[in-house]
Formats: structure tokens, C-alpha cells, sequence
């Protein structure tokens, strides 16, 4: 057994212990040529990051010949199209965009969470664990669990429970494509970017979310979502995420509050920095 | 070898994949390089901040504060908690802070083995 698939085993072993369940059994690596390590299809466990963003190959952000040019994330957050807003959530994002750029900032602080669907993007790292009945994916900033059902349950009636940043989600298996149906997303999250609409004009509580996410090779994890808001959207908006395997690495606990001294004068709007006190300040 | 790469890893992310803040504060057209002695290390979240003690000309200490990015970027960058040490003579270079007070925005540290590192 190699390192990766210790790892693996050991991964589905505490998945099977925190969930209480079995792990699943390799599904689609029968038949393998000799000498080929088997793999699972269906196994999502590990740890992601954004391919080509931010720290995702430290040898791609040297220059190496033949690799690929880093993605700018200060506005797109990693999506690699963007949505057709309409009406007044196009005006949203305009005058939020213009307060920006009036300000200074490219985006407002925030230590907010982002929820759907800019939680599955960004440039920190994404953990998945799953067992048969559940994906629990872990997204490090600012520490957001999205929650995929794979056990049949239906969506929660909308009158009876309010809607959530991550909204809810119910998985079913088409091959080895997990298709997500994603409702019930509370309104202020935005398509793209990071942060939150103040008036609730991220898009409407009609936004429906449909999610096709395959290994495309051991290493490689795509999404390619489609987004249908007829209230919010000119039509629906389809994007693809790829993330990379970083096996052997871990989540880094982040504390948006820990020792933050950014934060936004209520005046102007400009982003200030404070200095932190030195707990040994020079004599 | 992998702390080489750190400088470039950090040039990326500064003023472009911050999600906590946005560097408005920093004016990051500007360079401004120090040398000094590094006085206290808080390798916090959200961001690590290094204070440096630096000579002033007029005699005395002037006390000059850097922010890094975070536990998580620098960890996995090879930057860790013990990296850069209290009483290290270094050399940084800095996008300073818009108001004039002695701080920045870290781009680069030349360590006392001259490996360079970036925040």
C-alpha cells in the first residue's frame, strides 16, 4: 500500500468514525492494468485547493517553463465566468462595486462568511470528507461547512425552516458525476466575489443551484455548476471550478477576529489599519 | 529550497487574493526598505505582524510594524511560526502605510543567512 492510499484508508477510516457509517468500497478501479494503483471514482476525501490559484503549485507561481499564468482573484474569487445579473441586483453589484472603487478598497472587509456558492471557490483550502450518506466540504476562510446529503432526503419545506448561507443541499450519482441540487440560499450571498449584499440583493430566494462534480483523474476535482435565478439573472449562469489534490496537507485554523486590527471608518468607508500593540514596546 | 518561492507566493497574494482585507490602507505603489533588528513576532490570525526595531538617525529606536499574511497562506508556504526569529538582524522591504506611520505591508525579509522570504 502506498503512501496516498494509506492516507486514504486511514481518511475514510475517521470519516467512518466521525459519521458512524462504513466507507464506501472502491467502485470503478476493477479491472485496472497490472501495476496500476486503484482508485475510486466516487472518493472525493482530501484536501483542495483552486488548481492555479493562489498556493495551489508553488513550482507554477516560480515561472517553471510550461506552467500556467495565476488567476487574479480580487474580483472573480476564482470563477472563471461570470454571472448576467439584471434589474435591481444588477444595480446592487454596481453601486457596490462603485463604493469600492470610491473607497479605495477592492472588496469590503468582512469576516462574514461567504455561503453558496462563492464558498466553493476562493484560494484557501477546501476539505472534503464523505462517506456514503454524506460530503461534509470544509472551506478554511473563513471556516464554512457546506453539507451534501447522498441518503435520498427530500429539500426542507421553505416555510418551515428559514434559508441558510449554504442553503441545502441533496446529492445523487449519475456514473461517477455526483450531481448537487442546491436550494433555499439566503439572499444577501453573492453569485461572485467575497462578501455579503447589505440589502439583500445578491440574488433572489428563487436561485437554484445544480452542481456536476467528477474526479477528472486521481488528483483533479472538477464542479461545473449552473445557477438559475430567473428574478436575478439575464440567464443561467454556468461556471467550472477545477480544484488539486494536496495530499499530506491540512487545514490552518484562521480566526478572522483573533488579532484583526482592519476594520472600516463608518465616514468615509476607507479601510483603516491599526497597528497592534507590541507586547514588549521599545524603551 | 521551498522558501525561495515564498517571495513570489506572497507578490501574488498581496493586494489580489486577500480575503480578509483588501491593503487600501497600504500604498502599494510605494517601496520603502528597512534594517533593523526583529523586536516581537505575533504570528496571529488574521495576519502575522513583525515589528522591527530600526536605528533612527537621530539617535534612539524607532519601532516599525510589518503585516504578513496569514498562519494559513504562510504555513503553506514553508513560513512557520519559528522562521523568523526575535533578535534576527534583517533587512524588509514594505509598502508603507498611507498615513505615515511607521508600518507596511511586508513584501520581502533578507534574513540573517540571506535567504529571502516575502509576507
Amino acid at each position: 500500500m502506498n503512501s496516498w492510499s494509506k492516507g486514504l484508508s486511514f481518511g475514510l477510516a475517521v470519516i467512518s468514525f466521525a459519521l458512524g457509517t462504513s466507507p464506501s468500497v472502491s467502485a470503478d478501479s476493477a479491472g485496472a492494468p497490472a501495476g496500476e494503483v486503484k482508485w475510486d471514482r466516487r472518493d472525493f476525501n482530501g484536501l483542495w485547493l483552486l488548481a492555479g490559484s493562489g498556493l495551489d503549485d508553488l513550482k507554477a507561481i516560480t515561472g517553471a517553463p510550461g506552467t500556467e499564468e495565476k488567476q487574479d482573484l480580487s474580483d472573480d474569487w476564482g470563477f472563471d465566468t461570470r454571472p448576467q445579473l439584471k434589474g435591481p441586483y444588477l444595480r446592487e453589484y454596481q453601486q457596490r462595486r462603485e463604493a469600492d472603487r470610491k473607497a479605495g478598497r477592492d472588496f469590503m472587509v468582512t469576516c462574514k462568511p461567504n455561503g453558496m456558492p462563492a464558498l466553493t471557490a476562493g484560494p484557501y483550502a477546501n476539505e472534503i470528507l464523505q462517506n456514503e450518506k454524506q460530503i461534509n466540504w470544509f472551506q478554511e476562510f473563513p471556516g464554512e461547512t457546506w453539507r451534501i446529503y447522498l441518503d435520498g432526503r427530500p429539500h426542507p419545506n421553505p416555510a418551515e425552516y428559514p434559508a441558510t448561507l449554504t442553503g441545502h443541499s441533496t446529492g445523487k450519482w449519475e456514473g461517477d458525476t455526483l450531481v448537487v441540487d442546491t436550494v433555499h440560499i439566503r439572499t444577501d450571498t453573492l453569485l461572485f466575489g467575497q462578501g455579503r449584499s447589505a440589502n439583500n440583493l445578491g440574488h433572489s430566494d428563487e436561485m437554484h443551484i445544480v452542481q456536476r462534480i467528477r474526479l477528472l483523474d486521481r488528483d483533479h476535482l472538477q464542479v461545473k455548476g449552473t445557477i438559475e435565478d430567473p428574478q436575478a439573472l439575464v440567464k443561467p449562469w454556468q461556471y467550472t471550478l477545477t480544484f488539486h489534490r494536496h495530499p499530506g496537507e491540512e487545514i490552518v485554523e484562521y480566526l478572522c477576529d483573533d488579532n484583526n486590527h482592519e476594520s472600516l471608518d463608518p465616514k468615509t468607508g476607507r479601510e483603516i489599519t491599526e497597528i497592534p500593540a507590541r507586547k514588549n514596546p521599545p524603551k | 529550497m521551498r522558501i525561495q518561492v515564498i517571495v513570489c507566493v506572497m507578490a501574488l497574494f498581496s493586494g489580489t487574493a486577500s480575503a480578509h482585507h483588501s491593503f487600501a490602507a497600504f500604498d502599494m505603489k510605494k517601496e520603502v526598505r528597512i534594517s533593523g533588528t526583529v523586536a516581537e513576532v505575533q504570528y496571529t490570525n488574521p495576519h502575522v505582524w513583525l515589528f522591527v526595531d530600526v536605528a533612527a538617525a537621530s539617535g534612539g529606536t524607532e519601532s516599525w510594524a510589518i503585516e504578513a499574511g496569514g498562519p494559513n497562506i504562510l504555513l503553506r508556504s514553508g513560513w512557520k511560526a519559528n522562521t523568523v526569529k526575535v533578535g534576527d538582524k534583517v533587512g524588509v522591504t514594505l509598502h508603507p502605510m498611507r498615513d505615515g506611520k511607521r508600518g507596511g505591508s511586508l513584501i520581502k525579509i533578507v534574513l540573517p543567512d540571506g535567504k529571502t522570504i516575502g509576507g
